[in-house]
């Protein structure tokens, strides 16, 4: 039967001509999972690309470093150790690899030359820049290209390295396979950890900074040994767009108070001669309260409220019954929290002269008509910001002492 | 007595709701965020969006009370009573060509953002004409069929762009909406324009509503079926202004994709939301598409109807496909998109009215 045969020709040719232009089989692509930016060093013998005078140069030339996954690394089950950069031994769940460029486009197709899977970027989870190529002011122009490709996902996790960057990505965890994926795990502890970890910076929202001309922090991560500590802010200055400084310590905390970002993490108070431990739960509240009546001296309420409980007291009180120690408790954490966002005002208003708390922000969304007037000079130039006058007024309720009333009997008693 | 209810060649007033609200649905929500955002001021915008859906409100009301007023005739017969026949044959072709634009317009945005997000070597070139031939299969089959078609495929897509909706939730910044109310009037005027682009499409019922088995139902049904991609719309657009910001949403170019993009599902599955949003989202793309291209072919044969169907649908396709490739980049062919919406304007607003004010000045009725 012809017409039969002439049926079954055409449905031949269906399953077989059917295809997929963009076909790329998963094991021909190389997941990236971090990457790292630092300034390429003279001596450094990584360059690959023949050098031209007359090919068009970029201010700065870049050394990239991208972590890819080796997925048999991750089955094996084993593996740890080696892996710095450039290399990656036998077991490794993942590989360090990196070039140099005048472009991050092109330094990664330089990668292209060098690696078997082809760089594949919607699974990065975290960039790092280096501290100096962030205090240089090019971090806009390395950004653009983690924005504009399509490939790029919006969640990226950017971090400033304390020193350079690509040793960030060649840590070796302990409980994780892949640095990145660890350091990843490390930002999401933010109810866990201590207050000092700064709220993580997206790409995508960097993105919607860098458009304005707000001044802005971005977490610091910084190796050490086996691990990485992410603590600390480094602060930009938002016209220029380069790294001023660091903040650390009690400077972060008093900053997300300010910001109403703080989440957990302990604050410690002295009561009698002992120390006793308060958590907050759930995210502080915070409202400004603003008087703009003098462009020269502005003055801004914040009254911060944080709920918590008890979570360690090593003075000894009778919680259940005795009211009035909560009320000074209260009183105690309320001031510790205000000491620690007056000493970050006096820090960014006074010394830094920066608008890191989003001051000129809630003036852009609450006083447009005055912005107007003031945004050309909000943190430089005439510097409004720093005339300003910030009070802060703190307010704290402890919901319960814990499970426990006392450990030992109250002394002296 | 209906023995056989879709053996009929008819279409009942859900099809017609179905069909706007599909038609409607489209590619104007992908870039509408950052149009409207340029010309407002914070989230003003869904005050234009609002405005302009009015505006297509009205006039899709307009659009299908003059083509009930004359059931089962064709746009072509009861503008010929209107405005004698020769006029009548140039304002059909006419729409016809609009639609074909239309059609050719929707091939090259799906195209051009399908290479962007999905398919990175795949030439544009290839992947409009795969989505032109489903098209084109599409339409060389009964009119009926493609009018039913939007009834499986909206659900899907109006449930698709409420999970985008919520799963941005976790993102949403109220901070980001204020400052409220601070727009210009001319700056709400401009916003409103550019969303009644968006809004366009609805002209396709000059054609359909011959088909309407009750057509009194007809203009209430449009109504509905407008309101639908406008309550949409602005829930999306308000997402989008609280997700990004403004600023950052002006400079983004298809915003509505990029918000997709920020999503973040935990478990790892879904991790790339956008692809399985932007792939549902190619169904009502499709729709729009196939309408369009069925109501410019019913148009054309209204005029001459001695060529069969399918031997018109093969003869429209290339030109369609050209005219659809040939913008050279995508800012020539936002510039084509702007010309298609002043013909949709043309089309969808100006020559209805007039008709309908002919038609209710001179007391015209198409007997019933």
């Amino acid at each position: 039967m012809p017409k039969t045969l002439w049926k079954l020709s055409w449905l031949i040719c269906i399953v077989f001509l059917g295809g997929c232009w963009d076909r790329v089989e998963i094991e021909e692509r190389g997941f990236v999972v971090g990457a790292a930016v630092d300034f390429s060093k003279k001596d450094e013998g990584m360059a690959t690309e023949e050098k031209s005078e007359e090919r068009p140069h970029g201010k700065q030339r870049y050394l990239l470093t991208l972590q890819m996954v080796v997925p048999g690394g991750l089955s094996q089950g084993g593996g740890k150790g080696g892996g710095g950069a450039g290399a990656g031994s036998g077991g490794d769940a993942y590989y360090n690899v990196s070039s140099v460029g005048d472009t991050m486009f092109q330094t990664v197709r330089q990668l292209g030359n060098r690696v078997s899977r082809s760089p594949f970027f919607p699974h990065m989870k975290i960039l790092i820049i280096s501290e100096e190529v962030a205090r240089s002011g090019h971090l806009p122009d390395i950004i653009d290209y983690f924005l504009r490709d399509a490939e790029m996902r919006r969640g990226v996790k950017i971090m400033i390295a304390n020193g350079e960057a690509r040793e960030v990505l060649g840590v070796n965890p302990v409980n994780e396979k892949l640095p990145a994926m660890y350091i990843d795990s490390v930002t999401r502890n933010e109810r866990s950890s201590s207050s000092t970890l700064p709220e993580h910076l997206r790409i995508g929202d960097l993105n919607e900074i860098l458009l304005t001309q707000e001044s802005f922090t971005i977490p610091r991560i910084k190796p050490a040994g086996n691990e990485v500590k992410i603590g600390g802010v480094s602060v930009f200055e938002g016209r220029k767009n380069s790294m001023v400084d660091w903040l650390g310590g009690d400077d972060v905390i008093g900053l997300a108070i300010l910001k109403g970002k703080l989440k957990g993490g302990a604050i410690n108070i002295k009561v009698g001669d002992n120390l006793v431990s308060y958590e907050a739960k759930g995210s502080i509240r915070r409202k400004i309260e603003a008087d703009v009546s003098d462009k020269e001296n502005m003055k801004f309420t914040f009254t911060v409220k944080s709920e918590g409980v008890i979570v360690e007291s090593m003075e000894t009180i009778n919680y259940l019954k005795d009211p009035e120690k909560w009320e000074l408790l209260q009183m105690k954490v309320a001031d510790e929290m205000k000491r620690m966002a007056e000493q970050a005002i006096r820090k960014l208003q006074k010394e830094m002269k920066l608008d890191v708390i989003g001051l000129g922000n809630y003036l852009e969304q609450n006083e447009p008509e005055l912005w107007k007037t003031v945004e050309k000079d909000w943190d430089h130039g005439k510097n409004y910001f720093s005339k300003a006058t910030l009070h802060v007024q703190a307010k704290v309720i402890i919901r319960n002492p814990g499970v426990v009333n006392q450990t030992e009997p109250i002394q002296g008693r | 007595m209906k023995s056989f209810e879709y053996g009929d060649g008819e279409i009942g007033s859900r099809e017609i709701l179905y069909a706007v609200s599909s038609v409607v649905i489209g590619v104007g929500i992908f870039t509408l965020p950052r149009t409207v955002g340029s010309a407002t001021m914070g989230s003003d915008g869904w005050v234009s969006i609002l405005l302009g859906g009015l505006v297509a409100l009205l006039f899709a009301w307009i659009v299908a009370k003059l083509a009930s007023r004359f059931p089962r005739q064709t746009f072509l017969e009861y503008t010929a009573t209107l405005v004698s026949r020769p006029v009548a044959i140039v304002l059909t072709l006419l729409l016809a060509i609009h639609l074909m634009q239309f059609t050719a317009y929707e091939m090259r945005v799906v195209a051009n953002i399908s290479k962007i997000y999905l398919f990175d070597r795949t030439p544009v070139e290839v992947i409009g004409l795969l989505f032109l031939l489903v098209v084109v299969y599409a339409v060389a089959n009964s009119s009926v069929g493609l009018l039913r078609l939007n009834l499986l495929f909206l659900p899907i897509v109006l449930f698709a762009a409420i999970l985008l909706l919520l799963m941005n939730i976790g993102y949403f910044e109220p901070e980001n909406l204020k400052p409220v109310f601070s727009t210009k009037w001319t700056g709400y005027i401009q916003g409103a324009k550019e969303t009644v682009f968006a809004f366009l499409g609805f002209e396709i019922l000059l054609i359909y509503i011959a088909m309407a088995n009750q057509p009194e139902k007809v203009p209430k049904a449009a109504v509905i079926g407008m309101s639908i991609p406008i309550l949409l719309y602005s829930f999306v657009f308000i997402m989008v202004v609280g997700v990004f910001g403004r600023t950052a949403m002006i400079q983004l170019v298809d915003p509505t994709i990029e918000i997709a993009k920020e999503v973040e599902v935990p478990g790892q599955f879904f991790e790339r939301f956008e692809s399985l949003f932007f792939t549902i989202w190619i169904m009502t793309i499709f729709n729009t598409a196939s309408l369009s291209f069925g109501a410019s072919v019913i148009a054309i044969r209204s005029v001459f109807p001695k060529i069969k169907r399918i031997w018109l649908v093969f003869i429209l396709t290339p030109i369609i496909y050209l005219s659809g490739m040939a913008p050279p980049n995508l800012i020539r062919n936002f510039e084509v998109g702007t010309w298609i919406g002043y013909s949709g304007v043309v089309f969808a607003m100006l020559i209805p009215a007039i008709l309908l004010g002919i038609a209710k000045v001179r007391g015209i009725k198409g007997n019933a």
